[in-house]
């Protein structure tokens, strides 16, 4: 087998200096290999906890600013993209319709074929050096919400409301950066969208109101979403834009009965019947403010789903949580007809309080 | 996706500024910016290395976008 001496001729050497220096040198080659192996957990440990990326950045940002050096720039640049926008978007993710916001992955292009680049079919940012690292982040943000926002039903939603979804969005993770942000996202995103879509701004400090109160994520995007997908192939598809403003002013005038001092909320509040968007809306109190337990809680879903609502929101706040899985276990189990969706957190309860937790249902034929 | 992490992810393509004449050579339309012909979809203002911020595919041509704010916001 003349190969196979061949290839005995060629290894051999090899592996015995290989064999020589690690059996001559044990220590030293305990500690590589231990190098090696701390490195490797801490690379699945990066790509699962968005903290270990924004620290490793927090190390690799300066050296790249010194260095200049084009591994380490790219390395740096990930880095600290990813781990900050990975943070926000799980914080994010908490609050948003299940299977919304997906881990973002930065994909370095050197060299690709031009029909490859076609077939791809996704677009190439140009990410600037280092020093221009909050206007990398806050392109990269707000390009990443605007692909993952509505999903499959971006193209039926209305541009004003698309875009004034992911600005607002985009602005609630900005804020929580630095005054450099700020300013870049302001010039580069909010200004030129403000005067392409003239509404913006009214559309903004709608979502702001209804969001101080957990609704924005909570009822507004969750139901948009749906009216969307009911009538995406359906001659209602050009009318997503009333129902949204429907939705608004509706919530809107929720809010208003609920922060006016008697607080009482008139029935035809408790649901909202339009042409696409029938829900119902039901706030889980304080145990101790009901005479009668859970069962008034499934009275008043089973009435909404009976006067036509397809979907039931369900809103409780953390500090009664029991209580409110309570009420959501109740009505699944006696409810016919209906589902659990979904259980979500908001970033407000309907108190106005931070951190809330809501819940939808669907009627089952839907 | 690493063995720890099983949710989906979403891939951002992105050139850094150090590999950008190499890549835009490589899908072919370095000639086209350096010769003057090429222009932003939106905004129609000549491109040149400076002002390009992203490069797209749309119906099986390759479009440009320039680094006008207008423009970014459209992407």
């Amino acid at each position: 087998m003349p190969q196979e001496t061949t290839t005995q001729n060629i290894t051999s050497p090899i592996a015995d200096w290989i064999t020589s220096i690690v059996v001559g040198h044990p220590v030293l080659w305990f500690f590589t290999a231990l190098i090696l192996v701390i490195f490797i957990i801490l690379y699945f440990i990066g790509q699962t906890f968005p903290g270990v990326q924004i620290v490793k950045s927090k190390i690799f940002i300066p050296l790249a600013r010194w260095s200049k050096h084009r591994g380490l720039t790219k390395m740096a640049i990930k880095s600290d993209i990813k781990g900050h926008v990975n943070k926000e978007m799980k914080e994010l993710g908490k609050h948003l319709p299940s299977g919304w916001i997906k881990e973002m992955d930065l994909d370095w292009v050197q060299q690709e074929d031009p029909m490859g680049f076609i077939s791809d079919d996704r677009i190439v940012l140009r990410i600037r050096p280092v020093e221009d690292q909050n206007r990398n982040f806050v392109n990269t943000t707000y390009h990443f919400l605007k692909q993952v926002m509505f999903p499959k039903t971006n193209n039926v939603v209305p541009d004003n409301h698309l875009e004034g979804t992911v600005i607002y969005l985009c602005r609630k993770i900005v804020n929580r950066r630095n005054k450099e942000t700020i300013t870049v996202f302001e010039d580069y995103i909010l200004e030129p969208a403000i005067q392409k879509h003239k509404k913006l701004l009214t559309y903004m400090a709608d979502y702001e109101t209804i969001d101080k109160r957990g609704f924005f994520t909570g009822t507004f995007l969750r139901e948009l979403h749906s009216v969307a997908n009911e009538v995406r192939f359906a001659p209602g598809r050009e009318s997503v834009g009333r129902e949204a403003s429907e939705i608004i002013k509706h919530i809107k005038e929720f809010i208003a009965k609920y922060e006016s001092e008697d607080r009482v909320i008139p029935d035809s509040l408790w649901i909202k019947i339009g042409n696409v968007a029938k829900y119902g809306l039901l706030l889980v109190a304080h145990p101790g403010k009901t005479n009668f337990g859970i069962d008034a809680y499934i009275n008043r879903a089973r009435e909404k789903f009976n006067g036509g609502a397809n979907r039931l929101y369900v809103f409780g706040t953390t500090t009664e949580s029991k209580f409110f899985n309570a009420v959501v276990r109740g009505i699944e189990g006696t409810i016919k007809d209906t589902e659990l969706i979904e259980i979500f957190s908001t970033p407000n309860d309907y108190r106005g309080d931070t951190d809330g937790i809501g819940a939808v249902f669907i009627k089952k034929s839907l | 996706m690493s063995i720890f992490n099983k949710k989906p992810k979403y891939s951002i393509k992105a050139v850094q500024e150090q590999d950008l004449v190499s890549y835009l050579k490589s899908i072919g339309v370095l000639g086209l910016i350096n010769s003057g012909q090429a222009s932003c979809q939106f905004c129609g203002s000549q491109i040149i290395l400076d002002t390009l911020e992203a490069v797209s595919p749309k119906d099986g041509k390759i479009v440009f976008i320039c680094s006008n704010k207008n423009c970014i916001n459209q992407i």
